[in-house]
């Protein structure tokens, strides 16, 4: 199992290079990806320029402790289009035109090439700046202590974080192989992902709970400021930690049973 | 005229092919709002303000929620095709049909939108129904008819503003990174996801020199009656002379994107 997770780890490290280079080659194309990027992160800081002008506190948390969740969620909105946005666009597209066949032939997991062999490089900069500097003044203005356990914390439930992320976005990419045509489902994914956008603890409880339980999308932003600020409860820990795990092998489930449906319908 | 009605007949029965599509885009629209209204419960809860940024906490919500769906009643698409028509000789059949490019684009952007603008207002009067129900907001029925003469403008406000956009894949090979630029800043700057006056007062004034602010918050602002009868006849008087500029503008850069058109293609 380690062999194939290092495996796959330097296949997607080669991808990560290849990607980045065969974007290079139109550098006009990398430019009008970054004003596309800007355009969101300016929606995403419209929310943390009211927080902070309206000085709102949620739940308890002041607009300070508020920046760690915007900071947090503009990183992970770092790995969501690098690693996912690109794929989940292209997904249907290859099962309909019958490229998954080629897929099918590679002595990699087809799981993994088919969800994750697009990688988005240069057009995530912006993101990572903005993301890092939020953070880094969250944690400072809110007195988090910078120590190994904080950086451990937080760096273990964003990691858990993204296996969350890749489950609960390709899940849906599934019915790909019974319906096919699965573009309109995008514009629900984008608009699923936003739902990040603020601590998940503003939005009422039953709310909070779907969003934690059921489809754990809160999994994958709040629960790293949460684990540095100590205000995640023993219970919530260990979901923090089962939950991802348990996900990941339902999609690896799901994906052989639905890999089972696909009819290559390509020329 | 014919040909143009049944080009719009054809649009309209083609959006109606894919009605779960629209109900996925609805409900994808529904996300946002929630957040929206958690945002502004929290901020309104937190302050204990009667107002902030110039509106109750009805208003906000009211606001937040119309302009959502307004944005969705606003959707376009047809600039991807042009620029594909364009970009690979798609135009040569319209060199040699006697058919105007700007009208055929017209008619089946009426035909393939008009659906989904009707059912989008239908949901937004679901809305308003709530917001005067629950959230007390009061509304006259002449703001409603002033508000569907603004929401018709935006229409073709969006329709002139995109297919301005197209025109520059005569001289640019990659332009989706415009369209979605502009679509992003234009949301923004258009209110559609909050109200204009969040921006502060000085800001608020050069963007209402910008044509933006005529696709939500200028109708929005109307329905809900914030603005003066006044206010509303010179805000339509101003989206009409933005509309005709654009379609200016429009024929100007056509005919100088035509002269470096090369017709490809077979």
């Amino acid at each position: 199992m380690w062999r194939q997770l290092i495996k796959h780890l330097k296949i997607y490290g080669l991808l990560i290079k290849l990607n980045a280079i065969r974007q290079l080659e139109y550098r006009v194309n990398i430019v009008l990806g970054l004003l596309v990027e800007v355009g969101y992160l300016g929606i995403k800081l419209l929310y943390a320029y009211i927080i902070h002008d309206t000085g709102v506190h949620i739940s308890g948390f002041a607009p300070q402790s508020l920046y760690l969740f915007i900071g947090t969620f503009i990183l992970m909105t770092v790995f969501f289009v690098a690693m996912l946005q690109f794929n989940i666009m292209a997904f249907d597209r290859q099962i309909i035109e019958g490229e998954f066949d080629l897929i099918l032939t590679k002595p990699v997991s087809a799981q993994f090439l088919a969800t994750l062999k697009y990688v988005e490089t240069w057009m995530v900069i912006p993101n990572i700046i903005v993301g890092v500097s939020l953070v880094a003044y969250g944690w400072y203005a809110s007195g988090l202590a910078f120590d190994l356990i904080n950086i451990c914390l937080y760096f273990l439930y964003g990691l858990l974080g993204i296996v969350t992320m890749y489950c609960v976005f390709t899940l849906p990419l599934l019915l790909a192989f019974k319906l096919h045509n699965i573009s309109a489902f995008h514009s629900l994914i984008w608009a699923l992902w936003d739902f990040n956008n603020l601590p998940h603890r503003i939005f009422p409880s039953p709310i909070q709970i779907i969003g934690t339980v059921f489809l754990p999308i809160f999994l994958i932003t709040n629960f790293s400021p949460l684990a540095v600020m100590g205000q995640l409860s023993a219970i919530e820990m260990i979901w923090g930690g089962v939950a991802p795990i348990l996900l990941f092998i339902l999609t690896c489930w799901g994906w052989r049973k639905a890999i089972h449906s696909y009819e290559s319908g390509g020329g | 005229m014919n040909k143009y009605m049944w080009l719009l007949g054809m649009g309209l029965q083609k959006a109606l092919a894919y009605r779960v599509n629209y109900a996925v885009t609805i409900l994808a629209a529904v996300f946002p709002i929630i957040l929206q209204w958690a945002l502004w419960r929290s901020i309104y809860g937190y302050t204990q303000a009667d107002t902030l940024y110039g509106m109750s906490y009805a208003e906000m919500l009211s606001y937040v929620v119309l302009a959502a769906l307004m944005a969705q009643a606003l959707r376009t698409g047809f600039e991807y095709d042009m620029a594909e028509d364009i970009k690979s000789g798609g135009l040569n059949r319209f060199i040699v049909q006697p058919l105007s490019y700007f009208g055929y684009r017209l008619s089946v952007f009426v035909g393939t939108n008009l659906g989904y603008f009707v059912a989008t207002l239908g949901v937004m009067a679901i809305a308003l129904w709530v917001a005067i129900r629950y959230w007390s907001l009061s509304i006259d029925i002449v703001d409603i008819a002033l508000f569907l003469l603004s929401a018709v403008g935006a229409f073709f406000l969006q329709f002139m503003l995109f297919y301005l956009l197209s025109l520059t894949a005569f001289w640019l090979h990659e332009v989706w990174a415009l369209f979605e630029s502009t679509r992003v800043i234009g949301l923004v700057l258009s209110g559609g996801v909050v109200p204009l006056s969040v921006f502060g007062e000085s800001l608020q004034y050069w963007l209402s020199l910008l044509p933006f602010q005529y696709l939500i918050y200028f109708p929005i602002q109307t329905l809900t009656g914030a603005i003066s009868f006044e206010q509303v006849i010179s805000g339509l008087l101003i989206q009409l002379v933005w509309i005709v500029v654009m379609m200016l503008l429009i024929a100007a850069i056509w005919r100088r994107g035509s002269r470096s058109y090369l017709a490809l293609g077979g």
